[in-house]
């Protein structure tokens, strides 16, 4: 179980090239280390803290549920598991590091599940007689391992009779006890981590490559949430649209999910100090720093004016315009951020939604 | 639509882990300006080696027709077989075109007529539905089985299918209710159709449909007539598909013209945005880390037939063809010319080796997944869950194509194309245009 050491931090996204070119005039060279170092410790680290400690009340939740099933009971479980996803949502951008070692950033979340593999291969695991434990995790699809797997098994209607069938109860602490688990360790290895590679003052050249990682884990997802959480299930127009495509429709969260990701974001751009905001202005950039920050008031205002559940929303006209300008917004941002990088100095490389 | 990709992959190869050699380049990138002097003949012999690729698949998938009439004029085994082996023949050239695909947007806006995949095959045919299922969440036909109804109404939408034709697959089933999964034409659908389900799941074997299913006076699981129309009319559409894309690329063609305009740099731009998105996102990612992930047999890029190892083979050479300007014709005949690795090595010798060693050792991972199916091990078999040593196998391969794009990341800073901003295709960047808006 235990990851491999390596002197050097695996690298994320592919995001990679960093050139300095001293004689570009706009082009800024801020101090990564510092930078880094405050990144770490302000965000990244007191997210994965809150993912640690909300998915082990998960599971202790599933545990005491599982013990005297009841209505009450369920509700709780649930409540927690929505707790445990937002945090999740806090942290997902940061897809580097402790994060992808065996595969848990797949294993927590496996989304979108185009061919709707999660249902068949759950039902699978429920006809099984294999024991849930370490092996059978270490063995198993990423698509029954995290989130959307305990989500099927927690909101599916009639939950409080089909867990107490067979083997649903099983498997969902089973789940609900890998999740705290692979939380825990992202979260312990993160720590350490922190310590031996995000050091106050270290090599520019490593710093920089550092940053890289930490400035895709701002830029990256924007693209991928207007994407995947909000274009592709709104399809065409209100009529096409395609509830079941949005993230966890069946908690009805996907638009607390949407919330919690920008959120996450904003407080990566400008809620540390120094932060990606303060580094631009020290750039000479205040104009494009302003700009962003307002950016994302704007899409929060926006996505405030969207009532009730997504799933509803994207099946409505009105709310399905509303939407639209949201996914203008957050192309917007996108690209302002993209602008943000060369003042930065920084190049993002290939990723893996490259191509197709 | 390019938006399938999504979240999903967003860290395959984040997965991967494979500790790797900072890419920080510190000085300014090299002498652009000899760059350019010599990008134009550089991209010249590009399109050239693209004319040469196309113009190949288009015969070799007029071979496939040949043998597929001869299966419908006369639908013993042996014919079956012979037509099976004209598929696999006609993957040869057509994977070494994808490196064309991404970075070109007329290559990548028609592509899904001819190698859509994922699919759901129950759109098609007849399918075993305790294997399969009935019913999608996403799609409302995924059991439509055109062939066995001559008549659809699907929610809400009527489907004249009483003639199987061009037309109807093209024009109205392909992608039918925008859902990219309803795959009604290319050589996925014809491979289909010639193997059937492969229903052996993570063990061996591939689909195994009987001839007798296209013989009309002695015909096996119903609707035979209906079955050789569809077969007749995806190879013809596949015929027309490639001859418009081969026109393309000749001389004064549309793809060509497409690429000169882009100028020296942005057509070197182009040539490394396809290698690299075809390396990382699509065959890395999309295509072989996550069947590992799922270990699903369903993740097997070509499902029916089990030839994917030699699909993700010709995938990898083709990365290779494009920075060595090199191309093996089906003939036999060589074509070379002016390449990346050139200029490359003009830059810094270091650097073009290193990408040429890496070039070599991802076809040497994809050879080893082509021996291990001479095996009867499969790429459906290499990712089954616990088969530790099959996995490592295809991690080998998902790992050299990752670490080769690193390195084609460091050719494109020494060559000062690292910045040069590429048309995209407007589903990505303009989602507004294609969402009606």
């Amino acid at each position: 179980m235990q990851p491999i050491h390596t002197r050097r931090w695996p690298r994320g996204l592919l995001a990679s090239t960093v050139m300095f070119m001293s004689s570009l005039a706009c082009a800024a060279t801020p101090d990564w280390s510092h930078y880094n170092y405050q990144a770490v410790q302000q965000h990244v680290l007191p997210r994965y803290a809150a993912l640690d400690e909300a998915s082990a009340a998960l599971s202790a939740s599933a545990q005491t549920f599982c013990a005297a099933p009841s209505e009450a009971g369920l509700v709780q479980v649930q409540d927690q598991w929505r707790q445990t996803m937002l945090s999740w949502q806090g942290i997902q951008h940061v897809q580097f590091g402790p994060v992808q070692f065996l595969m848990r950033n797949f294993g927590l979340q496996f989304w979108p599940d185009r061919k709707n593999i999660g249902a068949r291969q759950l039902r699978q695991a429920l006809a099984s007689d294999q024991p849930y434990d370490a092996e059978f995790f270490r063995h198993a699809s990423v698509s029954i391992q995290g989130f959307p797997a305990l989500e099927r098994l927690l909101f599916a209607d009639n939950a409080l009779q089909t867990l107490q069938n067979g083997r649903g109860c099983e498997l969902t602490q089973a789940i609900a006890g890998h999740v705290a688990q692979m939380s825990h360790a992202i979260h312990s290895e993160w720590s350490a981590q922190a310590k031996s590679d995000f050091q106050p003052e270290q090599d520019p050249d490593v710093a920089a490559e550092l940053a890289v990682e930490l400035m895709a884990s701002l830029v990256e997802p924007i693209e991928a949430i207007r994407d995947s959480k909000l274009l592709k299930p709104m399809a065409e127009s209100a009529e096409s649209a395609r509830p079941k495509l949005l993230e966890s429709h069946r908690s009805s969260a996907s638009l607390a999910n949407i919330r919690a990701n920008l959120e996450a974001l904003n407080a990566l751009y400008q809620g540390t100090d120094p932060s990606v905001r303060s580094l631009l202005e020290e750039a000479g950039s205040e104009q494009l720093a302003k700009d962003i920050a307002e950016r994302f008031e704007h899409i929060n205002a926006q996505l405030d004016a969207v009532q009730g559940p997504l799933k509803q929303a994207v099946t409505r006209a009105e709310t399905h315009t509303r939407l639209l300008g949201v996914a203008t917004s957050l192309k917007q941002l996108s690209e302002q951020l993209d602008t943000a990088m060369e003042v930065l100095n920084i190049q993002l490389g290939f990723n893996s939604r490259d191509g197709d | 639509m390019s938006l399938k990709r999504l979240l999903l992959p967003a860290a395959i190869a984040a997965a991967v882990m494979s500790p790797l050699t900072p890419v920080a380049i510190s000085q300014a990138s090299a002498a652009t300006a000899t760059v350019e002097a010599q990008a134009n003949s550089v991209n010249t012999h590009y399109a050239d080696i693209a004319e040469a690729v196309f113009a190949d698949s288009l015969s070799a998938a007029k071979q496939l027709q040949q043998a597929i009439n001869t299966l419908l004029d006369d639908p013993t085994d042996a014919n079956l077989a012979a037509a099976r082996e004209a598929w696999v023949a006609a993957r040869v050239p057509y994977q070494q075109s994808e490196v064309y695909r991404f970075g070109n947007a007329i290559v990548d806006d028609w592509e899904g007529k001819v190698n859509a995949w994922p699919l759901d095959e129950g759109l098609i045919d007849y399918v075993d539905t305790t294997h399969y299922g009935t019913e999608s969440d996403f799609n409302g036909w995924y059991s439509a089985n055109i062939i066995a109804n001559p008549e659809l109404n699907i929610g809400g939408k009527s489907v004249d299918a009483s003639t199987i034709d061009k037309a109807l697959l093209a024009e109205t089933l392909h992608e039918i209710d925008g859902v990219e999964a309803n795959v009604a034409t290319g050589y996925h659908a014809i491979e289909f159709l010639l193997w059937g389900q492969d229903l052996n799941g993570t063990n061996k074997g591939a689909g195994n449909r009987p001839a007798s299913d296209f013989d009309a006076d002695n015909c096996s699981n119903g609707n035979c007539e209906r079955r050789r129309d569809y077969l007749k009319a995806a190879t013809e559409l596949l015929i027309d598909d490639l001859t418009e894309m081969a026109d393309a690329w000749k001389t004064g063609g549309e793809a060509r013209q497409q690429l000169m305009a882009k100028g020296e740099l942005g057509g070197l731009a182009t040539i490394t945005t396809g290698m690299g998105s075809l390396s990382y996102g699509e065959l890395a990612g999309e295509r072989t880390k996550l069947g590992l992930m799922l270990h699903d047999p369903e993740e097997e890029h070509d499902c029916f037939s089990d030839n994917t190892h030699w699909s993700h083979y010709y995938d990898a050479l083709g990365i290779r063809n494009a920075y060595l300007g090199e191309y093996s014709r089906i003939d036999g005949s060589q074509v070379t010319g002016p390449s990346l690795s050139d200029l490359a090595k003009a830059a810094d010798p270091a650097l073009d080796q290193k990408m040429r060693d890496h070039l070599n050792a991802t076809q040497a991972a994809a050879q080893a997944m082509v021996d291990a199916a001479k095996q009867g091990e499969t790429f459906d078999v290499l990712i089954a869950a616990g088969n530790t040593e099959g996995n490592a196998k295809v991690q080998a391969f998902v790992d050299a194509l990752t670490e080769q794009t690193q390195v084609l990341e460091e050719v494109m800073a020494t060559l000062g194309i690292s910045d040069v901003e590429l048309e995209g295709s407007d589903s990505l960047d303009n989602p507004s245009a294609v969402l009606g808006g």
